[in-house]
């Protein structure tokens, strides 16, 4: 009876935080559906979501997001497992070198865009220094990576901060597939490159689908960094619900809560992608092929 | 010779582990690594494996230098203690997988991988994945995966120490017809006494990085080069006594002894006392302790030596019965006296 009451009270704070966040979700959901009494709002409504998957500047706030999310992941894990592999192959799984990698982790994202600002802006660093080497002519044709519709500075600075995170979340796990199966791999005449392709890589497949999904979501969902390094249009979806949100209309606030709902479906569409193939990837594993 | 390595210094960052370590194998040699943990044979496996790059020395396999070879460049094949599947591959995939490195076509691959695994006695299994196979089932596959590389050098790594006794004979069994049939050169590291003497022509017996003496398990048995040897077989007795123009002496033994005249400790297996054949040596039963499949007599002879025999299990002495012995010298092996008070070592408890 003792021992529950501590297990209870250990768990506590974490109980309380989890329903904090599903009160909040779901006064978002019920929002979202157009009942929101305080504001007169009392008819349950699908139309609010069909409002926004009607609206132009949703869509493409939708897509700039999705684009932002998937560049972030993808490049960011292709760059990471290259990073970690390069540790492992150095010898370097831990020390100073991993210090180093997991410093941009620690650095806020809103520094993270003051840093991009003071490097990539047409009068930051790169344009001055390039100016001044006489490879261009004038700052304003220093390449424009910032505030452009294709989000590139956006992209840049998520894989600045997410490529050294996949390295840190990967490494410990394909180190040890790599010095254990790995090492078998090349014992059978696999080169080390093959080994990688053939042996390490798909193992840690899991482990980097897991890395791809957190930077996916938390790319998907982001408001900093697309508000600061962004266009003015089309905005990335977190923005624009925010902007939504803050309308002075209350009653467009349904809209908003819409536009947060779609954001909450589809990062939980995503997780349960990512559970479904990872328990048919274990499965495979362990079963008949 | 098959391999050949001489002056071998290897470690690891912690310190050097082997050093100046030379040793050969002739081509179709069965040698056993033999010695207690930590005395360097898994090292020693490691750098001719080339997993573990060499300090200094060389290493030559059918008279190439591979001593800064990469791993899969030089025709070695480790099988692991624990075996090392791949678990995202079938057991099929996982025996063609080195054909696969190898360049071979797919179908050529899974039929060779196929034949393979009929002489492991595992056809059938060739769809499964390693999870679901047990530990006897998964060596079998790690060896038939080895022999896939069609290795100069097979270099098994204690694979059977995770296996219980019944598999255990089974997998020493089939490693050895398979040797045989493939004519292969294989060195196998252990730390078991039984396997490596019933197993191998030959046995290289290490303690603290060093070779200390490699021969016939039967010579290494039976005429240990040192002291470390002979007690790393455990219940060793040794009888104190001179050696006098050619005859050893002590509590009642003598025998033939081509050594100069000196103090000497004559080495005994608890085989040389004989309570069959009554002799001149004294001894009283201490205890007798019964263990199944045979029972072990504890006896003191009157100059306090204690000996440890096995009897079968239906022994009828008892403690306290006082026994007049005969003890076997036929090819006596003695060790000068030194006048360090430690005890012989006891490798017994580890094994």
């Amino acid at each position: 009876m003792r021992k529950q009451r501590t297990v209870f009270l250990l768990l506590l704070p974490f109980l309380a935080v989890t329903a904090l966040v599903l009160v909040s979700v779901w006064n978002v959901l019920v929002q979202s559906f157009g009942y929101i009494p305080a504001f007169g709002l009392t008819q349950p409504t699908l139309s609010y979501y069909k409002a926004v998957f009607t609206n132009p500047d949703f869509l493409s706030a939708l897509r700039v997001s999705l684009k932002i999310a998937l560049w972030s992941a993808a490049l960011a894990c292709i760059l990471g497992v290259a990073l970690s592999m390069a540790l492992i192959r150095l010898k370097k799984t831990r020390g100073r070198a991993v210090y180093l990698v997991r410093f941009p982790i620690l650095i806020p994202h809103a520094v993270v865009a003051v840093f991009m600002i003071q490097l990539f802006s047409q009068t930051g660093l790169l344009a001055r220094a390039g100016y001044a080497l006489g490879l261009v002519e004038d700052y304003t044709r220093f390449p424009q990576l910032l505030y452009t519709p294709g989000y590139g500075g956006t992209i840049a600075a998520y894989l600045w901060k997410e490529i050294p995170f996949v390295a840190y979340f990967v490494l410990a796990f394909m180190g040890s597939i790599s010095d254990s199966l790995g090492q078998a791999a090349e014992n059978l005449g696999a080169s080390s490159a093959r080994s990688f392709w053939e042996v390490t890589l798909p193992l840690s497949i899991p482990v980097i689908a897991r890395a791809f999904l957190i930077i996916f979501i938390f790319a998907f969902g982001g408001y900093e960094l697309p508000l600061l390094l962004g266009a003015t249009m089309p905005k990335a979806l977190p923005v624009q619900a925010y902007l939504a949100y803050m309308n002075p209309d209350l009653r467009q606030r349904p809209l908003a809560m819409a536009m947060n709902g779609v954001i909450l479906l589809l990062s939980i569409l995503m997780s349960a992608a990512y559970w479904y193939l990872v328990r048919r990837a274990s499965r495979r594993m362990e079963g008949s092929a | 010779m098959k391999l050949k390595i001489e002056n071998l210094t290897a470690g690891y960052d912690t310190g050097v582990v082997l050093e100046n370590l030379s040793l050969s194998l002739a081509a179709g040699e069965f040698l056993s690594l033999l010695g207690p943990s930590g005395c360097g044979k898994s090292t020693l496996m490691k750098t001719i494996a080339g997993i573990l790059p060499a300090q200094s020395g060389r290493i030559t396999l059918d008279g190439v230098d591979i001593t800064h070879l990469p791993i899969h460049k030089r025709g070695t094949v480790v099988v692991f203690q624990d075996m090392r599947l791949f678990p995202h591959l079938s057991v099929a995939e996982n025996v063609a997988f080195p054909l696969k490195m190898q360049g071979v076509p797919k179908t050529e691959r899974l039929r060779q991988a196929q034949a393979l695994l009929e002489k492991v006695q595992m056809s059938g299994y060739g769809s499964r994945k390693p999870a679901a196979l047990s530990g006897g089932q998964q060596q079998r596959i790690a060896l038939a995966r080895a022999l896939a590389a069609q290795p100069k050098l097979l270099l098994l790594d204690e694979p059977f120490s995770a296996l219980d006794e019944n598999l255990r004979e089974d997998m020493r069994n089939l490693v050895l017809s398979l040797q045989q049939e493939f004519d292969m050169t294989v060195i196998l590291v252990t730390h078991d006494r039984e396997e490596a003497l019933s197993m191998s022509h030959r046995v290289a017996m290490m303690f603290g990085g060093r070779i200390v003496q490699t021969d016939t398990p039967r010579q290494v048995y039976g005429a240990p080069a040192t002291r470390q040897v002979a007690d790393y077989f455990g219940g060793c007795v040794y009888l104190s006594g001179q050696v006098r123009q050619g005859i050893f002496s002590a509590s009642g033994i003598s025998c033939a002894a081509q050594v100069p005249d000196g103090d000497y400790d004559l080495m005994l297996r608890p085989e040389a006392l004989d309570t069959d054949c009554p002799g001149n040596y004294r001894l009283t039963v201490e205890s007798v302790s019964f263990r199944g499949t045979d029972t072990l007599v504890t006896f003191r002879a009157q100059d306090g030596t204690l000996w440890k025999k096995p009897y079968p299990a239906c022994i009828t002495l008892q403690p306290g019965d006082a026994v007049q012995a005969g003890v076997y010298l036929a090819d006596p092996v003695l060790f000068a006296q030194t006048n360090s008070t430690e005890s012989p070592l006891d490798y017994s408890a580890t094994l």
